[in-house]
């Protein structure tokens, strides 16, 4: 029976579900750290006209560049301080986490998604798309994330969907490759033979057998990623290429805070700190997901 | 073998090359508005016969695929157009703007792997240690922190706090230096002034070492976490049970192993050291391609914005090269 059990073609090994890595991932306390940020920031975003204290455009013009409350006392009680315009620092931080989690959170999915359908149909497929795709991703791959960003930015213009293109048409590559690659070893493996012999389709192989061996891969590469985007945006938004500078952005903020700073460091240093944060938070639980699904990846 | 290899990887480069070129005609191509009317937008009033005149200059009557190839057979002689905002040559521009940026990429690499090579061994070779964990948390800070607050913060704190060092340039304005080959450190040690190279070392501190700051992050780790993988070889046992030292065989037989890994990763984030450097020579006020870059985007003068992406993509694919080069010659096998 053991050897008949052995030829039957299985359904590659789940390694515990979503819920078993969801388990493991509570055991990691560096990722339930980064994690526990990450929805702070996130309930912030959702909730921040409730817990800001000020809207974040209003400004009060006597209390310009007031330093943090707990430093001097100002009227107003402005905890973290006022900018240039007399706008509440902390309000303005918080109304930013929308922009930072959104951009990181779209750029990454549009990366993503496109990648990793274009990944498996080239590695899985081969031939004349492949090699064009190939081709194109090595093209990309030429320049320099940021560099290119700024490129797009610049001939697009300020804008939410811009920002996200900016960062996508380049993304996608990354995804691509480790899809690619995946595809390939994995449509090689023995399973996939058998797969066939017993009358699969393509679609099903595909769908049933390759596509959930590779999802924990693109899952860890996208939260990486996604650190990666919220850096790009705040660095384009630091150099006045991302939304119109009317909203607040963190990267905004700090080149805001950049012509004051001999005087008034608070401006920028608050919101710097924030997406310091952030960042660190999605990486910490981006390394936890690797380490718990993918320890593979450590060699990277 | 290896030099077929070679010839292989140096030829593949001329069609990305050509890639390139085009995938930047084309984004540039996308923006909104006539070029035309940005130059005249500074000027006011202007005759139909100026306008058409200018469009002939900039070739904007022709159309886009002779465009394309006029674009192209420039670039190949190194004529990148004329910048809108200066009417000066864009190639000597960039030219004029690069051995700053190159100083402060290599001094930012120097600084970088100085420290990062030396911690990542020690956190290899004391792994778990307090050192480790200091050195690895530090390594995992640096990654998440961007670039343009760090410089902010290194600025706020040692140049206007503690008086450390400058705010922001090159060299001083008070400072005569003969310029020979445009970097400030080797002229002045070329002409032994020896007051300029104190002065141009006190500039080139902070940038560099914010610059230098991600791919210090980045290298610490690999090169920990390749030298743990190399120290568990059957030839690192072998060399210990010849009775080498502990040094010995770190230095010699891992070293050179546990190297190989973070050349290519070094190449890959040349790409970010690129990227950061507009980003910190924003910051520092540093005269190179970056800020040239950055400020040709705010007065949109796409010319220069193209050119200097081309020059950034040629940079960034020739660095590869390097590495891949590199990496033929420090991996016996790969000319096998």
């Amino acid at each position: 029976m053991a050897t008949l059990a052995a030829w039957v073609p299985q359904r590659p090994a789940r390694r515990g579900g979503a819920w078993g890595t969801l388990a493991r991932l509570a055991g990691h306390p560096s990722a339930v750290l980064g994690a526990l940020i990450v929805a702070a920031v996130a309930a912030g975003a959702v909730f921040a006209p409730v817990l800001a204290p000020y809207a974040p455009g209003a400004s009060d013009l006597e209390n310009r560049l007031a330093a943090p409350s707990w430093l001097a006392a100002t009227p107003g009680g402005h905890w973290l301080g006022t900018d240039g315009l007399g706008r509440d620092l902390w309000s303005r931080i918080i109304f930013g986490s929308r922009v930072s989690l959104l951009v990181g959170l779209a750029a990454t999915l549009l990366s993503l998604l496109p990648g990793l359908v274009l990944g498996l149909a080239a590695g899985f497929y081969r031939g004349r798309v492949d090699g064009a795709l190939s081709r194109f991703a090595e093209l990309l791959m030429a320049f320099p994330h940021l560099i290119f960003a700024i490129g797009v930015m610049a001939a697009l213009g300020p804008g939410f969907w811009n920002l996200v293109a900016a960062l996508a048409f380049k993304g996608w590559v990354e995804f691509f490759r480790v899809a690619r690659g995946e595809a390939m070893a994995q449509s090689a493996r023995e399973y996939v033979d058998a797969a066939r012999a017993v009358g699969a389709s393509s679609a099903r192989i595909v769908g049933r057998h390759i596509l959930p061996n590779m999802l924990h891969t693109s899952l860890v590469l996208g939260t990486l990623r996604m650190g990666h985007f919220i850096v790009l945006e705040a660095s384009l938004s630091f150099l006045g290429l991302g939304l119109p500078p009317r909203l607040p952005a963190w990267g905004t903020m700090v080149a805001e805070g950049r012509e004051v700073m001999l005087t008034a460091w608070w401006v920028s240093t608050f919101p710097g700190l924030a997406i310091v944060a952030l960042v660190l938070a999605v990486n910490l639980v981006g390394e936890g997901l690797r380490d718990v699904l993918d320890p593979r990846l450590r060699a990277e | 073998m290896r030099t077929l290899l070679v010839l292989r990887r140096v030829l593949n480069t001329v069609p990305i090359m050509v890639g390139v070129a085009v995938v930047v005609f084309v984004v540039m191509r996308m923006l909104p508005g006539d070029p035309v009317d940005i130059v005249l937008g500074q000027t006011g009033a202007i005759s139909q016969q100026d306008l058409d005149r200018l469009r002939r200059d900039f070739h904007l009557d022709r159309p886009v695929t002779e465009q394309l190839y006029q674009f192209l057979a420039g670039a190949a002689r190194g004529d990148l157009g004329t910048s809108f905002a200066r009417r000066r040559p864009v190639f000597a521009m960039l030219v004029e703007a690069l051995p700053a940026t190159v100083e402060l990429a290599v001094a930012a690499t120097v600084v970088a792997l100085a420290v990062a090579v030396p911690v990542g061994v020690l956190s290899a070779v004391y792994q778990r240690s307090w050192l480790d964990r200091l050195a690895m948390g530090g390594a995992f800070l640096g990654i998440s922190m961007p670039a343009f607050w760090l410089g902010i913060v290194a600025i706020i704190v040692f140049a206007v706090r503690l008086g450390w060092f400058p705010t922001s340039g090159r060299i001083g304005f008070e400072v005569f230096l003969r310029p020979v080959t445009g970097f400030v450190v080797l002229d002045s040690v070329l002409t032994r002034n020896w007051a300029a190279l104190w002065d141009g070392l006190r500039h080139l501190t902070l940038p560099a070492v914010v610059l230098g700051a991600g791919l210090m992050a980045v290298v610490a780790r690999v090169m920990r976490s390749s030298m743990i993988e190399v120290l568990r070889e059957q030839f690192v046992t072998t060399a210990r049970s010849k009775g080498l030292t502990g040094r010995v065989v770190v230095l010699r037989h891992a070293l050179r192993n546990a190297l190989i890994p973070t050349v290519t990763v070094v190449g890959l984030q040349l790409g970010v050291l690129l990227g950061g450097n507009m980003i910190v020579e924003t910051v520092f006020g540093w005269p190179g391609m970056g800020r040239l870059v950055v400020d040709a985007i705010f007065s949109r003068d796409y010319p220069v914005v193209q050119g200097a992406v081309m020059l950034y993509a040629a940079t960034f694919v020739l660095a590869n090269l390097l590495v891949d080069l590199c990496y033929i010659y420090l991996d016996p096998r790969m000319a096998l």
